[in-house]
């Protein structure tokens, strides 16, 4: 591109400079041959002859534009048709240019002259000659140049600029779906458009090899599956058979403590196949599985904390390094293996009162997982070999395991494209691990190739726009506003804005960020998160056992909402720690609802729709209130939960519904608990109703006639023993006035009030 | 309780079904996916336990299909696949729980006791918990027994809550390793066992009654003596 551009503008140049040069030359050569002329009628006829056909000359002034002018030594004109000896405006050796004013139609106009002067015995002879011509052509030809030259190079910045985007493109285009292809992903194909250029060409080569690669993938895949479950379902049946027969025997005795025996080799050969697997697994590439943003530095310290104790016993000391996240894409479950494999490995062969460390560091763009101890080592002959499966050393053949440890380790660092190194620190050994770090968010542009705009005044400008109109569109999203929100727990958070990416780790928060009108915003919620419909939708990050913390991170939420009673606090550490701000989600009576719906309606900016669901939601509450407003409420058990009993205590929402039917909790002085009680108690306490909140019908008849069994209590034999099945009843957010509403039918029709 | 194995294998079906019928659970046992599915539908079960590689209709495909229908029964896989995406795999499904043959028998009673309790009881919003006079207050992280303070790790505290709020049942230890670890693995060493002899030290040792107990062949359970399992 700039070649061509450079070509054509010293094409043009050198057109206009020897043009010009040309024409130079041609006004002195006339100049020149007048001079000669002149002189040799000096030499043949003096100075009398010269000044005769000076005179003639002069006349033809106005048809020529000559200029001559003879001056003898004192400098007397003799003849010539110049008033006086001129001015020069620049001077050569014996040329010089100057400017005669000449009157043309009443006005004055400057000519430009070009004259030579010779020197004649003293006299001194001038002759020149007009150039306003040329001048005036030399200046048209400059400007046509220079535009031309502009313009060329303008189209050619254009049309190169517009061309290299084109192949930048294609080039962004294919990298992308290499890298996909890379990091798993063997459905991508490159994309072809229909042009059958080159590209495409490569293109549909490329995509007929990963055809290829993926049928063999698959078969693979269909082998591994089908020997696992070979291998797996006969050790299953042996198993299965082996507890058969321990369960009848008696387990001191000979047989019993032979099958026992069986039993746990067999354990051993089940492990030790599915390390196998997993190895294999490994070094088939993962088999497609996606990968996950994994915080190498927080497993390495859950593991420290996991093995901590074990390595205590064994009179070990084991410490852990890992000051600052250190964040990878990998496969979470394998490189827990490997973490615990080496961990393993060094607490096994250590001696007591050795030191095993545990680091892991981000350095640049690269994480690096080391874990060494003063134990015996590796020789360094062995450490290649040790990488092999089934290898052990000499020494520690016998040892329980199935040395397989580190070849998994291997297989799971091979996979996560990293390296491994063994070495020897005299005392000692010392495993050093190195993979690179998660990769950025969006992968960089390729920027397009180099295109030097050119000089010319067109070009500059055009380019100077786009590039201001890229500039602009870069500054589209608008800067939100700060704020600071109160949530029902009374804390204060600071805000940037308006949440937009919400995950909420409750469904009860589920359901009232929607009542709310906040929805659409929400992008990870927790399994059994069923309320309303529009929640089966969204992502799933947990349930209550526990979040899946790097989900909820790979989902790049701007809000956690948890709920204030059921989310330990150290189970919102890591959100602290990552920057989330958390909003805590608490209501313990019904009439907690509508005023916690207003406030989730201040935090969406969504004030309207929240107020006017948090009224109607006050609506219902209090006309439920009304209708079963009583004089002397029954008293009444609520159960959970059989054999044992749980009941609910008195700060539970749920059992704040049923007191809205117009009922007393008998063990409502318990605050905040699902206590069991016992039989002797809830006999203490003589409920009216007992209420079985149970997960089915069926489970919720069980229960009942397991009460029938006590005719002692005054429930039972008023035939006050009440079931009542609706999973709403315990979510914590509006769908619960609806299940109260549906209690109080059902307790007003199974247990009228007297 | 009434549950639904759906399983080819007739010797293992057999050993599961008798195990669960000792248990005191109400077993029907199917060959194939497609007579599996169809009895799911037809009758109302607490529990499914379903094999992946089934005649006729695998195991994914009739979870996937219950969910469609909106089945919510909780749903326990097994499967001889074991590894972490086809775990992944059976959960996305609609599955609840996973668990890789060969397993011990204990592991599955216990896994299907934590199902049948956590599809039933709304104790995870609970904010204390109480086994005989040990107290639990998970909101403010505190542990009194007695009346006097238990000081525990962050660890040791949520393995007790762990244990606490499954009081009464059998806990695996891979379950306890999942759940405090977020670990899918099997330990060679007896990793666990020592966590929780230092929690047992903590709770039970200056105490009585002993709550923490170990149930031999299976796990560990957290209960008061006299309340039934």
């Amino acid at each position: 591109m700039c070649g061509v551009t450079i070509g054509v503008s010293t094409l043009l140049i050198s057109v206009y400079l020897l043009t010009q040069r040309a024409m130079e030359r041609q006004v002195d050569l006339v100049v020149e041959t007048e001079i000669e002329s002149l002189r040799e009628d000096y030499r043949g006829g003096g100075r009398k002859r010269l000044i005769d056909v000076l005179d003639k000359r002069t006349d033809d002034w106005g048809r020529l534009g000559a200029a001559y002018l003879l001056i003898d030594k004192q400098g007397e004109i003799l003849a010539g048709n110049l008033p006086a000896w001129p001015t020069a405006t620049k001077t050569a050796g014996t040329w010089l240019d100057f400017d005669i004013t000449v009157d043309e139609q009443g006005r004055a106009v400057s000519h430009p002259v070009r004259a030579a002067v010779v020197g004649l015995d003293g006299n001194r002879l001038l002759v020149g000659t007009d150039v306003s011509e040329r001048r005036r052509f030399t200046q048209r030809l400059r400007a046509m140049t220079l535009w031309g030259t502009g313009l060329t190079a303008g189209l050619i910045a254009i049309t190169g600029w517009w061309f290299s985007r084109r192949l930048a493109a294609r080039v962004r285009a294919v990298a992308q779906a290499c890298d996909s292809i890379i990091s798993g992903d063997l459905a991508r194909r490159l994309p072809t458009d229909s042009s059958a250029d080159e590209f495409d060409q490569l293109a549909g080569t490329v995509n007929g090899m990963l055809d290829r690669i993926e049928q063999q993938t698959a078969a693979v895949r269909v082998t591994f599956n089908s020997a696992a479950h070979d291998l797996r379902a006969p050790l299953y049946r042996m198993r299965a058979r082996l507890e058969t027969a321990l369960h009848g025997e008696a387990t001191g005795g000979a047989t019993g403590q032979a099958l026992q025996a069986t039993l746990d080799d067999l354990e051993r050969v089940q492990r030790t196949l599915a390390t196998l697997l997993q190895i294999a697994q490994a070094e088939a590439g993962g088999g497609g599985m996606p990968t996950e943003r994994v915080d190498l530095a927080q497993m390495a310290g859950e593991l420290g904390e996991l093995y901590a104790p074990e390595a205590r016993e064994r009179g070990l000391q084991l410490r852990v390094h890992a000051p600052a996240p250190a964040i990878m894409d990998g496969h979470r479950q394998l490189l827990a293996q490997l973490l615990a494999n080496l961990l393993e490995n060094a607490i096994k062969y250590v001696p007591s009162g050795g030191t095993i460390d545990l680091q892991v560091v981000a350095r640049g763009a690269r994480i690096e997982l080391r874990v060494s101890d003063d134990g015996p080592g590796i020789p360094e002959l062995s450490q290649g070999a040790m990488l092999l499966p089934f290898r052990r050393l000499e020494r520690d053949q016998g040892a329980p395991g199935s040395g397989l440890g580190l070849s998994l380790v291997n297989a799971v660092v091979r996979l996560h494209h990293g390296q491994l190194e063994l070495r020897s620190t005299k005392p000692g050994l010392r495993v050093s691990c190195s993979f690179a770090c998660a990769s950025a968010i969006a992968p960089a542009a390729v920027a397009p190739a180099a295109v030097v705009p050119p000089a010319g005044a067109a070009a500059s400008v055009l380019l100077g726009l786009l590039l201001l109109g890229t500039a602009s569109m870069g500054r589209a999203a608008e800067q939100p506003r700060p704020m600071q929100v109160r949530d029902d727990a009374g804390q204060v958070l600071s805000l940037p804005g308006p949440p937009q990416r919400i995950v909420s780790l409750a469904p009860g928060a589920t359901a009232m960020l929607f009542a709310a009108g906040g929805g659409a915003r929400i992008v990870g919620t927790p399994e059994y998160s069923v309320e309303p419909d529009a929640a089966r939708g969204i992502a799933r990050i947990g349930d209550s056992h526990g979040f899946d913390l790097e989900r909820i991170l790979a989902l790049h939420p701007d809000l956690i909402v948890a709920w204030s009673g059921g989310a330990a606090a150290a189970q919102l550490l890591p959100f602290e720690r990552a920057g989330l701000p958390v909003y805590h989600h608490q209501v313990a009576r019904l009439d907690d609802l509508p005023q916690s719906l207003e406030r989730l309606g201040v935090l969406l900016h969504t004030e309207a729709e929240a107020q006017r669901a948090a009224a109607a939601l006050r609506a219902r509450i209090s006309a439920i209130r009304a209708a079963n407003q009583r004089a002397s409420a029954p008293r009444l058990l609520l159960q959970v939960w059989d054999r044992p009993v749980y009941t609910l205590g008195g700060g539970q929402l749920t059992a704040d519904a049923a007191e809205a039917c117009g009922y007393r909790n008998v063990y409502a002085e318990l605050r905040d608990a699902a206590p069991a009680v016992s039989l002797e108690s809830i006999a203490a306490r003589d409920p009216d109703v007992i209420l079985a909140l149970a997960p089915d019908a069926r489970t919720a008849q069980q229960w009942i006639d397991h009460w029938q069994a006590l005719p002692a209590l005054r429930a039972v034999r008023n035939h006050r023993v009440v079931g009542f099945v609706d999973p709403r009843l315990s979510r914590m957010g509006p769908e619960i006035v609806d299940a109260t509403e549906a209690l109080c039918a059902r307790l007003a029709v199974a247990a009228p009030r007297p | 309780m009434q549950i639904l194995l759906v399983e080819d294998d007739a010797e293992a079906a057999q050993h599961v079904c008798n195990g669960l019928r000792d248990a005191g659970y109400m077993v029907d046992q199917f060959g194939d996916g497609a007579a599996g599915l169809a009895a799911a539908r037809a009758a109302k079960y607490d529990l499914l336990v379903v094999d992946r590689m089934l005649p006729k209709l695998d195991g994914l495909g009739l979870v996937a299909a219950l969910r469609q229908a909106g089945v919510r029964t909780p749903v326990l896989v097994l499967s001889a696949l074991g590894t972490i995406d086809d775990r992944v795999e059976g959960l996305r499904a609609g599955g609840d729980d996973y668990l890789v043959k060969p397993f011990a028998f204990a592991e599955l009673l216990a896994r299907i006791e934590a199902l049948l309790r956590r599809a039933s009881g709304d104790d995870r919003h609970v904010g204390t918990l109480r086994i005989a006079d040990l107290e639990i207050n998970t909101l403010a992280r505190r542990v009194t027994r007695a009346g006097r303070v238990i000081d525990l790790t962050s660890k040791e505290f949520q393995l007790l809550e762990y244990l606490a709020r499954r009081a009464g049942q059998t806990v695996t230890r891979t379950m306890l390793l999942e759940a405090v670890w977020n670990l899918q693995f099997d330990p060679q060493t007896n990793l666990i066992d020592v966590h929780i002899s230092r929690l047992r030290q903590a709770i039970d040792r200056d105490f009585s009654p002993p709550l923490l107990h170990t149930v031999r062949g299976a796990g560990y359970c957290l209960k008061a003596p006299g309340e039934a399992a």
